[in-house]
């Protein structure tokens, strides 16, 4: 393997609510596959975090106590973290941690300044929306069907028209450059190769002049898409 | 109440008769009786004993329920009902009687989900047992630490209660430490020569908690660097454990030794063993009595269920996630070439199963598997599950018709097919392998005539 691709894994210890960890794994499995080498870094809070290293950055899902812990860390690296953003390198956020990136960061009983990197408030939903869902997107000019779990207590309010491709019903998801953040929580890409697949097309074409994604045989994805997508 | 109780008792005869969950009984009692609760804990007298935790309370409660009718006390309980708190409800109203007050020795009340506690306030047990509580379990709940500070609130408003508590779990011990009760501590010393040490996140302070051993999970011998969190003085402790054909282990108890030699299987049943040792104890019905019930009754490891249909089937049932991780663990083991078919169904409330994402699959990567089949209601969730966390991609046959699948599982090429079921179906599964069995052996005996 000549080519090799380093995942930063951020603060699983805290936002690993529901096996959201399982994203890195179809990462690692599918670039694997692929024949191009992976390394997962995993990095706790107050760790050196190598952002001008990394090629891909996976947030899970946490609760209000943790979360707020991981907002005050990544403070301290808003430039790198916009930076990276800003060079069109891919991250993706799953439940409710893409409210790090807004305004306001819901916590319990008050409401805490969010990074403020993307232009959007995180307000909360009158109930909550729980259950499967299968979300119509828009990425890349590209249509998806994304499949997967929700459990949300908030929404999203885009100040800016650009973040609104994610959205699904409820403007639960936001896409900004090469940032993807949804609501669906837990192993989202499991389900989901060619979200998966998006991700892992950004940071190869990033870091390698010459990369061409060669499409992976999903026998089992086929088959469950025919069943769900009627 | 007369009438709520009257109506309670017949749809509870009805849906035992139907052979269906009793908790309809308590759930319709409720909607129209207010304080349900209440008053019908007016009408029982006798000691409550409450069961709680992640694992194990189930058989805790059935062990404790056996023993104390061998020893010919009068015990109410909730075990014909699925359903945690419309349960209980239906658990009183069954062994209440219509007039006057009903007097129970212990009514032995298992509790499936901690979190609810609260909901069941108007009763307060003088007895508490807690299993083991699992940290990512109680997180799905809500905040974690919202959850065990709310916990540790409710718990020490019961200031009569006696806690028994599984000493080796620190999520346990942290609750444990800030009670005013009296806590009461079981555990297992199972300490080894090569144990190797092992660090893992302290749940009081988030500091680095040491552990000399772990026996599985989170259990095991642990002392947090940074605060006061260690395993504390165990008051019944289990040493010298050996699983050779049994369970044996010498109880430690107020500087006696009790050997114990048990017909039962797995390891995780010695710490419900323990409970039920602990609260025999403290009730005076004695260790001695525990331990001579104790060897007339087997428990199961994992329901396990062999047929023989062109090779040698085993059915194992789990009734839990955690005996499911267990079963995966058993399956592991087998040094042959094997299929295996997993039946994922779901459970009631049980939309989100993302915690199968916990479970170390990686264990299979080593076995020699031909095949691995997946079927029922969640077989896809499943099925890119293991896709992604093992290497055996290229061996999935998924597919949500069950009977399709075992017909394909028992033709495929393993000299054994392990088959590990979870959720509802699974009865009707055990039916359909005794079918096929049958068919398959007289065929077998015409051929050979």
């Amino acid at each position: 393997m000549d080519k090799k691709i380093i995942i930063g894994h951020l603060f699983k210890e805290q936002l690993d609510s529901y096996g959201d960890a399982g994203n890195v794994e179809v990462l690692k499995t599918r670039l694997l596959e692929r024949n191009i080498d992976v390394e997962v870094r995993e990095y706790a809070i107050n760790e050196n975090i190598e952002f001008d290293e990394l090629d891909l950055i996976f947030i899970g899902g946490g609760k209000n106590r943790e979360k707020r812990l991981v907002v005050d860390c990544l403070r301290g690296w808003l430039d790198e973290l916009n930076e990276y953003i800003e060079s069109n390198r891919p991250l993706l956020v799953t439940g409710s941690s893409l409210s790090l990136f807004g305004k306001n960061v819901l916590n319990q009983d008050e409401e805490i300044p969010g990074l403020g990197i993307l232009d959007f408030k995180t307000k909360k939903l009158e109930t909550v929306i729980e259950g499967h869902v299968v979300m119509d997107v828009v990425i890349e000019d590209r249509n998806l069907a994304l499949i997967g779990y929700q459990n949300i207590e908030e929404h999203y309010v885009p100040i800016n028209d650009e973040l609104l491709k994610m959205n699904g019903k409820y403007k639960e998801g936001l896409l900004y450059k090469h940032l993807i953040g949804t609501s669906l929580h837990g192993p989202v890409l499991a389900k989901n190769k060619d979200l998966a697949d998006i991700l892992i097309k950004w940071a190869c074409e990033k870091k390698f002049s010459d990369f061409k994604l060669i499409s992976l045989k999903d026998p089992l994805e086929i088959k469950y898409r025919k069943l769900v997508i009627k | 109440m007369l009438f709520t109780l009257m109506l309670g008792k017949l749809v509870i005869k009805i849906a035992n008769l139907a052979n269906k969950d009793i908790s309809i009984g308590g759930k319709i009692a409720s909607k129209i009786q207010k304080n349900i609760l209440k008053k019908l804990k007016k009408k029982i007298s006798g000691d409550f004993i409450f069961i709680v935790g992640a694992n194990g309370k189930t058989t805790t409660s059935h062990l404790l329920v056996e023993i104390f009718e061998k020893e010919g006390l009068n015990i109410g309980n909730n075990h014909h009902s699925r359903e945690s708190y419309y349960g209980v409800i239906s658990g009183l109203i069954e062994k209440i009687k219509i007039f006057g007050k009903t007097k129970v020795d212990y009514m032995v009340i298992e509790i499936s989900d901690i979190t609810t506690l609260s909901l069941y306030a108007e009763i307060i047990p003088q007895y508490l047992i807690i299993t083991n509580l699992i940290k990512e379990q109680l997180s799905r709940k809500g905040e974690f630490e919202s959850i065990i500070k709310n916990l540790k609130k409710y718990l020490n408003s019961m200031t009569n209660t006696t806690m028994i508590f599984n000493g080796d779990d620190p999520v346990v011990v942290d609750i444990g430490m800030d009670l005013k009760s009296h806590v009461i501590y079981y555990g297992i010393d199972d300490h080894k020569d090569d144990d190797e040490p092992e660090e893992k996140k302290c749940v009081r302070c988030g500091s680095i908690l040491d552990y000399a051993y772990i026996n599985y999970g989170q259990l095991g011998k642990y002392k947090c660097r940074s605060c006061e969190l260690e395993t504390p003085e165990i008051d019944y402790l289990a040493k010298k454990v050996s699983l050779k054909d049994g369970i044996y282990f010498d109880l430690w108890t107020k500087g006696e030794e009790y050997p114990f030699d048990l017909p039962s299987q797995g390891y995780h049943n010695i710490y419900n063993i323990l409970a039920v040792l602990a609260i025999l104890d403290e009730l005076d019905i004695g260790i001695d009595a525990g331990e001579m019930a104790l060897e007339e009754i087997e428990i199961e490891d994992i329901v396990v269920d062999t047929f023989y249909i062109r090779k040698p089937i085993f059915l194992k049932r789990a009734n839990s996630i955690s005996i499911f991780e267990q079963g995966l663990e058993t399956i592991s083991e087998d040094e042959g070439k094997i299929d295996i078919l997993f039946i994922f169904d779901d459970e009631d409330d049980e939309e989100e199963i993302t915690f199968i994402y916990d479970f170390d699959w990686s264990i299979l990567d080593k076995v020699n598997i031909e095949k691995i089949y997946i079927s029922g209601d969640r077989a896809f969730d499943l099925g890119f599950c293991i896709r992604y966390l093992t290497k055996l991609s290229k061996k999935l046959i998924v597919d949500i018709k069950d009977e399709t699948v075992l017909h394909q599982a028992i033709n495929g090429k393993g000299e054994k097919l392990y088959i590990l079921t979870k959720g509802h179906n699974d009865q009707n599964f055990e039916k359909i392998l005794i079918a096929m069995e049958k068919k398959w052996s007289k065929n077998k005996l015409w051929i050979r005539k």
